[in-house]
């Protein structure tokens, strides 16, 4: 694809806000806190921290899109390789890796997007490869694909995005 | 000892110590009930007394006069994000601390502004306050009080509310939800008769569309589910909508899982795909008049 993302990204186009979740109930003793966060340290070391889908924030609708990263690529992208059990996915990586530029400029609406080390739509393609399983992840990447190989822009595809999944 | 190994002795007696924050069992626990109708969402979230053996409840051990959370510790709480009524009374969104004044027969509903609110508190008379007569049931059971939701309609549900042996049901309706409307000359573009295949290409049926005051309606002709006979085509973007059933003229069921995205060729729509959450092809149908 020759056209250049980056060209649409507007000034508001900013990255994710802050996670959620924060220590509100931290003891206003120092002597607790220390506790607290020495035994918060030995519980995650025993693996009894609960897995991050139990804590994410789940914010549909939230029209804040990433700036796609300058350079990004589908190298990260899970190769073929890793679908051969979720042969309905198959599709939707081999569109994403056609357009990793605008991908890495949508949020994903599943609610995967507030996990720790999540950038964009891209993000779910890769590492653990959510978008295997993730009906949503999946009809995004395919969508965004086919409104991109129609001429859209990326704001344009974005509003799309939002307007079906939002 | 080497300072490094005073801190691991330190660690190592602090991972024997119970965690900080588990001693908050509550003979009253929290819970909490929530319903989406419309649009709107509805949530409740109180402390659970039971009533745990004791007799004369209501007029007893609640006086009667008394000013009472249907709950325990802090106030119960009725949360709406939109302007509701409740048995006839207008709820501005918003969300309220609930009080009882429990009388021997006839009761009066209090939600008052200042959701946070300790059960003593029991708010004497206040403008700001919403106030409306309810009439109590006998109820069966109940020993732990709870609050839920035993009904659903398109325009509202029945809040209710039980403990020993009584209960109290408020009729909530919710503002209902515009269908944004077609410009006349745009819903045009879909009038007309379509086959349409919808799961699997031998699952033939037709969809006539017809187009007036703002809506795009259809009789759909061996549609999958039969509350979908008759439709109405509920905008998203340009050209796509998604499919409402329509029952006894009102809107029933909104699809939003799937999305009609319809092609329109010279001012006219020629057909359209049917799409599936994960924007797979799920139907589509083609024009044939």
């Amino acid at each position: 694809m020759s056209r250049d993302p980056h060209a649409v990204a507007r000034p508001h186009d900013v990255t994710p806000g802050p996670p959620g979740g924060t220590l509100q109930h931290l003891s206003r003793s120092s002597r607790r806190q220390f506790l607290v966060a020495i035994a918060g340290v030995i519980a995650g070391a025993a693996g009894a921290i609960r897995p991050l889908w139990a804590t994410a924030r789940i914010r549909r609708g939230d029209p804040k899109h990433p700036t796609p990263r300058p350079g990004i690529t589908a190298a990260n992208v899970l190769p073929d390789s890793e679908l051969v059990e979720y042969p309905a996915a198959k599709t939707a990586f081999e569109a994403v890796r056609e357009i990793p530029q605008i991908v890495d400029g949508i949020r994903c609406n599943c609610g995967c997007a507030d996990i720790p080390g999540f950038y964009s739509l891209l993000s779910c393609y890769e590492g653990a490869g959510m978008a295997r399983i993730c009906e949503i992840c999946q009809g995004e990447g395919r969508l965004a694909a086919r409104l991109f190989k129609s001429g859209k822009t990326l704001d344009e595809i974005r509003a799309s995005i939002d307007a079906r999944y939002g | 000892m080497r300072r490094v190994e005073v801190w691991m002795l330190v660690a190592a007696s602090v991972a024997a110590l119970p965690a900080v924050g588990q001693a908050q069992v509550r003979a009253s626990e929290r819970g909490g009930a929530f319903q989406v109708v419309n649009g709107t969402t509805i949530t409740v979230e109180y402390s659970r007394p039971a009533v745990r053996g004791r007799a004369n409840m209501f007029g007893g051990q609640i006086p009667w006069g008394e000013v009472w959370t249907p709950g325990a510790n802090w106030a119960t709480t009725l949360e709406v994000d939109h302007n509701v009524s409740i048995n006839g009374h207008p709820v501005r969104k918003g969300k309220y601390s609930v009080w009882m004044d429990v009388q021997p027969a006839e009761w009066t509903v209090i939600l008052d502004p200042r959701a946070r609110m300790f059960h003593i508190a029991h708010p004497k008379p206040d403008s700001m306050q919403v106030r409306f007569p309810v009439t109590p049931s006998d109820v069966q059971g109940a020993d732990l009080l709870i609050w839920s939701f035993p009904a659903v309609s398109p325009t509202g549900t029945t809040l209710q509310m039980a403990w020993a042996g009584k209960s109290v049901s408020l009729q909530i309706t919710v503002p209902p939800v515009e269908i944004p409307a077609v410009v006349a000359a745009v819903g045009e573009r879909y009038v007309g008769k379509y086959r349409l295949w919808w799961g699997k290409e031998t699952n033939q049926s037709e969809l006539s569309l017809a187009a007036a005051n703002g809506r795009v309606t259809g009789s759909w002709s061996g549609a999958p589910f039969k509350v979908w006979s008759d439709v109405t085509l509920v905008p998203v973007a340009e050209n796509w909508f998604h499919i409402g059933a329509m029952v006894d003229g009102s809107l029933y069921d909104v699809v939003t899982d799937v999305v009609f995205e319809f092609v329109v060729v010279d001012g006219k729509a020629t057909g359209f795909d049917i799409r599936g959450p994960n924007d797979n092809v799920i139907g589509h149908g083609t024009r044939i008049e």
